[in-house]
């Protein structure tokens, strides 16, 4: 709790937090909506937003802004399903990798930054083309896992080499702990702190991709996201239409969901980084 | 003639951590008059303040330091200038007027640029470099003066030993004949032999331009080689100061005759005493006498107020309660 | 000298292409999908006629590109032999054009594209995010600072669609797409020149408004570690000139991890600019590539992931070769 009113103190926090906040209501109301997203005439088509739809409706009548609300949810499932997975094989390569050093070490930092360089969309459009259509939401966020964790792996890699040369380590081995007690027992309270903070980075990119992916239509364009809707208000060609309100809501949301995720991270790995823990210490000038 | 004076200094370190102030005194009322033509030391343990006392001597205050009273003065031109009311014309008298040797361990030369490169920039901010030809063979006369190969100059810092790259920061820093040159632990951080080299250097460049060089060091037996006065500072504080051989021959404030005993000197197998205890912290320094923790002789009156540096002849001063009731307000 | 610079580099751009080029092998046999049946397939449905006798030979072929004749060592090897000489087979949706030709003629304009929005945008937004640090407590640059935390997150097709529906649909500044207008045969007269420029300034201005938010952030931090550097107090206790500090001393030095970073990101950099293209409908690769996703030209787009792994890896070792020219650390070790 005392960490969180750390972090409230710093202003980027608090608008990423305050905006975050509203889109996970959003989110949640998507469990009372009235409407079942994935059938279509369900409302009159093409309303302007009003009072009975808020967001207007869409070409397929349907209401965009209870559409909104599963689009948010999905999206959101995607990008944690990514980050949770793509944590679990960043954790094991960096502390694997961190720990044995040595060749073992040199090898799997190549296939590391390998991942890190390759041009990902390009495979990941081959791999959902090949797929298309089959492709659950849950299956998309696996897939994304496979191809998040490289950075943070690098990370954890090295906070662990620092680690392996305190005296702790030493201490640890010459009193007799095995090697998985120490990884486990010693190193983790160290490297849990990294994982949070790019966990958010990686949500924020899985939902990116999501985006993208859905935009070139090699996602189920049956599950309403943020991606699949704004696949629909272009395929429909909600601007040249005039129903502005279809296409903007998808886009002025993601935005909002993109800037506070990247404010909360920068706050969290500013809070997190001991050189700019310093900076946290206000100056006082004459 | 006295060159820079301090009357009342007090520079602290203020910072705001989690919602409270806290202020490190780390220059706590000081008075000091350095002459020409003189080596002035400046010694005491790490953390005493004695870094923070030459930064604001030299004019180098950024926040968090503030100075929170008191004054630095420079003669320029027979004249007493206050330096914390020049502004920006302490940038321009840097480097002509006075000038800055930092810690030997430190990389102060910009890393990817040749040698010569960090002169023009530091030469060409005060003169007027437009005849690079004269003043290339400027710098190498400069070079050939302290003994050093000039073909250094057209190496990048990296390929230099530590011990080069500090003579080197020291010809940099005496290319424009400084009336005053402050030098911040100049020769720690080097090894045995460097040191030797660095400091023989300084000596050097005092003798030939006669200037005055304010040298703070930890190291007594650098201070014993070099130093003309010598001033001993504790917990942000000067506790006394006197000419080098009345400092080892007759030190009076116990911390001094501390800092003496635990000299070694050739023959001499005694076991060696240094004060007991941790320098204090500066953001709550003890009462009264800010030694009297560590001291041997501490007597009542010391826990309750400041003794005030008083001169116990016309050189030498000191500020314990010993030798003088005298205290400070 | 420079080898123990070099050698690591090598080794790590044939591990790339290795690596990637494994990834593109291992795809279709991973997936539930027959790729080779879903491509006849695919031929069929667009109506072209094909005798049995095609198919079969087809379908040999395709086997053969996808790795799925003979023994996985075998399939590999012979996958590589065909990668080497860029044969991808023929495209489907253009049929009978080898996806080598397709690549090639939009090759050029993504190259144009990237190349320019790249570099201009590392070298403005460097400069920027320079002096954004240096001068950290000054209003503008708190400023500038926060609309680029505003800008960075958003994704490629987003900006580049707000791109779009504001300067070409309500503004009508630009054009609604394409790389030139139709009918016009490209020539090397000022009028042609200007054409281009026109088509291409939306994608570009989208792509480096993009890269310069995401540079001036990173410049902005390692600025802000150079300024305590203590080559950097020295000069301003030395009273150098603030023009010199910022651009000698703390730019240039907080540049070259930039040039590594530029490096590390190239692979997001190219998929950003397949996106904008495709949003602008530029004739470059990322068009290309949706065509390919829309018709299922599988051979396309496999032609297509295969030579951006070659591209980029080898834009990273160029990179990698002309550090040692901006750090004399690696020049004269």
């Amino acid at each position: 709790m005392g960490i969180f009113r750390d972090l409230l103190r710093d202003g980027k926090f608090r608008v990423g937090f305050i905006i975050i906040c509203l889109i996970l209501i959003l989110a949640l109301l998507s469990f009372v909506s009235p409407y079942d997203p994935t059938r279509w005439n369900v409302a009159p088509r093409d309303l302007p937003p009003s009072l009975q739809h808020i967001l207007g409706t869409n070409s397929q009548g349907q209401d965009v802004f209870w559409q909104l609300t599963f689009a948010i949810r999905n999206s959101l499932t995607i990008a944690i399903i990514a980050a949770f997975f793509s944590r679990i094989i960043a954790i094991i390569m960096g502390l694997v990798a961190g720990y044995r050093g040595g060749r073992l070490d040199r090898f799997l930092m190549g296939i590391n930054d390998s991942f890190l360089v390759l041009p990902l969309l390009p495979i990941l459009i081959l791999i959902s083309s090949l797929i298309k259509g089959r492709l659950s939401f849950v299956g998309l966020g696996l897939i994304l896992s496979v191809f998040g964790w490289s950075w943070d792996a690098r990370v954890i890699r090295s906070q662990i080499l620092s680690l392996r040369e305190r005296d702790f380590t030493y201490t640890a081995l010459l009193s007799g702990t095995s090697t998985i007690q120490l990884v486990f027992k010693e190193y983790f309270p160290f490297v849990i702190p990294i994982v949070f903070s790019t966990l958010i980075n990686n949500m924020s990119w899985a939902i990116g991709m999501e985006i993208t992916l859905a935009i070139l239509g090699l996602t189920n364009l049956e599950i309403p996201t943020l991606g699949t809707v704004l696949q629909w208000a272009i395929s429909y060609q909600a601007m040249l239409l005039g129903l502005w309100w279809w296409l903007l809501t998808p886009v002025v949301t993601s935005v909002l969901l993109f800037v506070s995720l990247y404010l909360l991270s920068v706050s969290i790995s500013e809070y997190l980084d001991p050189r700019t823990r310093i900076q946290r210490i206000r100056v006082i000038k004459e | 003639m006295e060159i820079i004076k301090a009357e009342n200094l007090k520079a602290y370190y203020l910072l705001d951590i989690g919602g409270k102030l806290h202020s490190v005194r780390a220059v706590d009322n000081i008075n000091i008059s350095i002459k020409e033509d003189e080596i002035y030391g400046i010694a005491g343990e790490s953390g005493c303040g004695k870094s923070t006392l030459i930064k604001t001597l030299y004019g180098m205050v950024e926040p968090p330091l503030n100075v929170v009273d008191g004054k630095v003065y420079y003669r320029i031109d027979n004249e007493y200038k206050n330096i914390f009311s020049m502004n920006g014309s302490l940038e321009s008298i840097r480097w002509n007027y006075i000038s800055y040797i930092p810690q030997g361990s430190m990389s102060v030369l910009n890393p990817v640029v040749k040698i010569i490169e960090s002169f023009w920039d530091f030469i060409g901010s005060h003169v007027d470099i437009s005849d690079k030809s004269t003043w290339r063979k400027n710098i190498e006369e400069h070079f050939a003066l302290l003994g050093l190969p000039t073909k250094v100059l057209d190496a990048y810092p990296h390929q230099l030993s530590g011990g080069m790259r500090q003579r080197v920061t020291i010809a940099l820093a005496t290319i424009l004949n400084p009336k005053i040159i402050v030098a911040d632990e100049p020769s720690t951080a080097l090894d045995v032999v460097a040191q030797r080299a660095v400091i023989q250097l300084l000596k050097e460049i005092q003798k030939s331009l006669k200037n005055t060089i304010i040298l703070v060091t930890h190291d007594m037996g650098v201070h014993a080689s070099i130093s003309d006065r010598i001033a001993i500072m504790y917990a942000g504080k000067i506790v006394e100061e006197a000419p080098t051989s009345e400092i080892f021959e007759n030190p009076l404030h116990p911390y001094t005759k501390y800092l003496i005993g635990a000299l070694p000197k050739i023959g001499d197998k005694s076991y060696k005493v240094s004060a007991p205890g941790a320098p204090p912290s500066l953001i709550n320094p003890p009462s009264g006498c800010r030694f009297h923790p560590r001291c041997s002789q501490a007597m009542e009156e010391c826990k309750v107020n400041v003794p005030e540096l008083i001169n116990v002849n016309s050189e030498h001063r000191v500020a314990c309660f010993l030798y003088s009731k005298e205290r400070e307000l | 000298m420079l080898k123990r610079y070099l050698i690591p580099r090598l080794i790590q751009y044939l591990l790339v292409i290795f690596v990637g080029v494994t990834i593109v092998f291992f795809v279709p046999r991973l997936t539930p999908v027959d790729p080779v049946q879903q491509m006849i397939n695919t031929i069929t449905r667009m109506g072209t006629y094909l005798d049995p006798k095609a198919v079969e030979k087809m379908t040999e072929t395709l086997k053969e590109l996808y790795g799925l004749k003979g023994n996985l060592f075998e399939q590999y090897l012979a996958f590589w032999g065909r990668l080497l000489k860029g044969d991808f087979g023929p495209s489907l949706f253009r049929f009978p054009i080898p996806v080598i030709k397709l690549i090639g003629d939009s090759l050029p304009w993504t190259l144009g594209l990237l190349t320019i929005s790249t570099f201009l945008s590392w070298f403005i937004g460097n400069i920027l995010g320079g002096i954004v640090g240096f001068y950290y407590d000054k209003r503008w640059a708190r400023v500038m600072e926060s609309i680029a935390m505003v800008i960075r997150p958003i994704p490629y097709y987003i900006f580049a669609l707000i791109t779009l529906i504001v300067f070409s649909y309500l503004l009508k500044w630009f054009p609604l797409g394409g790389g030139m207008p139709v009918g016009v045969v490209p020539s090397f007269s000022i009028k042609f020149i200007f054409e281009l420029f026109r088509y291409a300034f939306l994608p570009l201005i989208s792509m480096m408004v993009l890269g310069i938010a995401v540079t001036l952030q990173t410049m902005r931090l390692i600025v802000s570690n150079i300024v305590k550097e203590d080559f950097v107090t020295y000069a301003r206790a030395g009273g150098v000139k603030k023009k010199i500090i910022a651009f000698k001393y703390v730019i240039r030095n907080a540049m070259l991890p930039q040039v590594t970073n530029l490096a590390l990101s190239m692979g997001q950099i190219f998929s950003g600019a397949l996106i904008t293209e495709i949003v602008f409908s530029y004739p470059g690769m990322g068009t290309l590539l949706y065509n390919a996703i829309a018709t299922g030209d599988f051979n396309l787009i496999m032609g297509i992931a295969t030579i951006s792994i070659f591209g980029i890896s080898t834009f990273i070792l160029l990179i990698d070769l002309l550090y040692p020219l901006f750090d004399p650390r690696v020049r004269y070790r």
